[in-house]
């Protein structure tokens, strides 16, 4: 672990940095538009994000944690907390690697062949190459292992057919990891394998999916025929289970702790919007921006224990857990808010007034966080059972072969 | 920034819950409060000769262990846990941390070592004749010696049938006074014990007529109680993080154990769910409550983050008592079972230093979101 004096040496050299690169790029708060999702078609964003990223590679300020020998920098997590808590104050246009850096790349890392890790670990690192991650399927979604994406071992490679969905971002990716079914006569999580799969192959369609704020940031993608080489296996033949739980854990301590609460109004915004409006003598209004005011300051809360945990160099307990829902319902609560207080104008607005449509577009945006990187019932099914130790549902379909469970076709 | 336990601070906990579980067991804690006083005053010396945990807080010049809020808080967490029956919050809470605030520093001395050592009980009247936080409903007038007589009933005041000194505040010539009573030796004091809610929490009005009284310190008294009572919230509340978290321990192990069509309750989704929501509630209020004595700690101001940890933590508190009689179902709603025993101390908490929606209240002006 590295001592106070290198820390505090690593933060002054982020801070100086950030201070230097972030203006002269547009990367502050007020510029804003970093954080937001980005849509088909939008090469302008696509190419922000890709500045920002490799100016980090070349600042040595990339990933952090990971192996030098692989491109990342070889520190501790307290760096990369530091690193986050010097990053807070500005707005760099990073959202299109959360999914590559905060789930591919430690799934590579953790599960994948040294050759792998040469060949993908550094152009991710650098955003030459973008990823996604391709699980869920219409068929599958809290029911990952119920996936039936099949991959058939053909010569040196595999083939691959079936359909994924809800795929963040997949329009601007090159590469993702996905999940398909190797061994349907295996129990459904026996007999899964993850690949690396590069999204520019023959016979890969994505299609995007509209969804209710009208952004297009999911994809359908369809796999016809789609040939994988055998060396682009990741974890093992079959291992795909034990590959994706390390990934899926990884993406709830990024959704839960990491990220700043930006994505939602803040409670002093509330504050100023219900002040503007005249209702702060409604003593309802007042309590319920009480109860903004402390669930906001929890979530920060939460998060400040799991980085305390981290940078003791211990595991987070129960609030490592916890910390993706109570954010959840903070959003929601927020979101309500904002359009309660904002009146007839939080529903309509002119067309051409900046930012009228806030209210509206964070109302639409916040159900999907109930829904993204586990639903808010498979969380706490997770708590019960993983936290609490509270025993499983009876599943009749754990171990029966995969092929003859009803209603699967693999 | 520390709101994890270091390992004396675990220690601490484990001490304190391995010394309340061997000797103040929930069946102890049910004699206890069948008994009219309601506290066993031998296991009151017992926990400050043999844990110092009355003088947690209080600093050693003055006998005290010379440990701080942040260790308090941690006892209280453990006292909620196991229904401690003491006048925990009454002596420690309350009429330590007055004395404290009061900057009184002959009273400090003559006080604050004996509320250490438990040979004296002190309590705080905080509430008027409604019960709402507030001046009592005592009189004060000049007597011989430059002291004061009180006429007048100090209403719901905790610990009362024990306590040995009673402090309140009172109107003077001189303005607010914060004053003490010797319920031992002063002459006109009847105590009138009341059915409580919470058995393991007596309290009693306490009526006063021409008791002597003597002033404590010069400040303005109600000042000194608010300081004192942002302190005592954050005690409280650590208190109802602790029934929060015993409440969910027994219904997990319960869930675990009791089977019904075919498999344990605690593998459908119905109760595991729940039981998530109140690790959910006891979480945010864990975070709250140490934020808030880790604030006190540190000497930094807990004037928002004290009604925010009481806040949550009686929302966490109130949850978890009553799921915890909903998933132990019949047996749960049983005198025999000690769901109850902790719905109850929930409730009653819930109250004791302004309800949760006061909590609110005070957190809203505090942070300037009223005006």
């Amino acid at each position: 672990m590295s001592g106070e004096e290198d820390l505090q040496a690593f933060r002054t050299r982020v801070r100086t940095w950030l201070e230097k690169e972030a203006p002269a790029h547009g990367w502050t708060k007020e510029s804003s538009g970093g954080r937001r999702r980005i849509g088909r078609g939008d090469h302008a964003a696509v190419e922000r994000n890709k500045e920002c990223q490799l100016a980090l590679f070349e600042a040595g300020l990339a990933g952090l944690t990971w192996p030098e020998e692989f491109g990342g920098q070889g520190l501790t997590m307290r760096e990369q907390i530091v690193f986050t808590e010097e990053t807070r104050r500005y707005d760099l246009p990073l959202v299109m690697f959360i999914i590559g850096l905060g789930m591919c790349g430690p799934t590579i890392l953790a599960v994948g062949s040294d050759e792998q890790k040469q060949r993908y670990i550094e152009p991710m690192l650098r955003g030459d190459e973008v990823w996604c991650q391709l699980f869920s399927e219409p068929g599958a979604g809290s029911d990952v292992a119920g996936l039936t994406t099949r991959a058939v071992k053909d010569g040196e490679d595999w083939v691959v057919n079936g359909q994924k969905v809800w795929t963040s971002g997949a329009h601007h990716c090159e590469f993702g990891i996905l999940l398909a079914r190797t061994s349907p006569d295996k129990s459904k999580h026996k007999g899964l394998t993850m690949f690396i799969v590069d999204l520019r192959s023959p016979g890969v369609t994505i299609q995007p999916i509209k969804q209710i704020d009208g952004g297009e940031h999911f994809n359908e993608v369809f796999f016809d025929d789609v040939r994988i080489p055998d060396a682009n296996v990741l974890g093992g033949v079959d291992g795909g289970w034990h590959a994706a739980t390390a990934t899926l854990m990884n993406e709830r301590v990024s959704l839960g702790a990491v990220r700043p609460l930006d994505d939602v109004h803040s409670t002093d915004d509330l504050i100023e919007l219900a002040r503007r409006r005249g209702l702060l003598t409604d003593d309802g209004v007042v309590r319920d921006l009480a109860d903004l005011w402390m669930r906001e300051r929890v979530v920060g809360l939460l998060g400040e224990r799991i980085t305390t945990a981290l940078m003791q160099g211990t595991t987070p307990g129960p609030e490592g857990s916890v910390a993706k829902l109570v954010r959840t319902d903070f959003s929601n609560r927020s979101a309500e808010a904002g359009a309660r207080f904002a009146g007839a104008a939080g529903v309509a607005w002119r067309e051409d007034e900046a930012g009228a449509d806030g209210y509206a577009n964070t109302l639409l945006f916040t159900p999907s966080l109930s829904v993204a990187g586990g639903t808010d019932e498979v969380l706490k099914t997770i708590i019960g059972e993983r936290v609490l130790g509270l025993p499983k549902e009876p599943a009749h379909d754990r171990d029966t072969p995969f092929r003859e469970l009803s209603g699967r076709k693999a | 920034m520390s709101m994890l336990f270091d390992d004396e601070q675990k220690a601490l906990a484990e001490s304190v819950r391995a010394f309340l579980a061997d000797t103040a067991p929930p069946s102890r804690v049910r004699e206890v409060m069948a008994t009219p006083e309601g506290v066993d005053r031998a296991h009151w010396t017992r926990c400050a000769a043999e844990l110092g945990l009355h003088g947690m807080a209080v600093p050693e010049e003055f006998g005290g262990a010379g440990f701080s809020d942040f260790e308090q808080a941690i006892v209280f967490e453990e006292m909620g846990r196991a229904l401690y029956t003491g006048p925990y919050l009454a002596s420690v809470a309350l009429a330590a941390a007055v004395v404290t605030a009061s900057g009184d520093e002959t009273a400090q001395k003559r006080l604050l070592p004996a509320l250490a050592d438990g040979s004296v009980v002190g309590t705080v009247a905080l509430v008027d004749r409604d019960g709402s936080l507030g001046s009592p409903a005592v009189t004060a007038r000049p007597a011989a010696d430059g002291a004061l007589a009180l006429d007048g009933t100090a209403h719901h005041v905790l610990a009362a049938a024990t306590a040995d000194v009673l402090l309140l505040v009172v109107d003077t010539e001189d303005g607010a006074a914060l004053v003490e009573v010797d319920l031992r030796s002063a002459t006109g004091v009847r105590i009138e014990p009341l059915g409580t809610l919470d058995q393991t929490r007596k309290q009693a009005h306490v009526h006063l007529t021409g008791t002597a009284a003597s002033t404590v310190g010069v400040a303005n008294g109600h000042e000194v109680v608010d300081r004192a009572l942002d302190l005592a919230r954050v005690m409280l509340a650590a208190e109802q993080l602790g029934v929060a978290q015993a409440c969910l321990e027994a219904s997990v192990e319960y869930a675990k154990i009791r089977t019904q069509f075919g498999r344990p309750i605690g593998s459908f989704q119905a109760i595991k769910h729940r039981c998530a929501d109140m690790l959910i509630a006891a979480e945010t209020a864990r975070s709250a409550v140490y934020h808030a004595a880790d604030l006190a700690r540190a000497g930094a101001s807990a004037a928002v983050a004290a009604p925010m940890a009481l806040a949550l933590a009686t929302d966490a508190a109130l949850f978890a008592a009553r799921q915890n009689i909903q998933i132990h179902g019949g047996i749960g709603c049983t005198w025999e079972h000690d769901a109850h025993l902790y719905y109850r101390r929930a409730e009653s908490n819930a109250l004791l230093l302004g309800s949760s929606d006061n909590q609110r209240r005070l957190l809203a002006t505090r942070v300037g979101i009223r005006p």
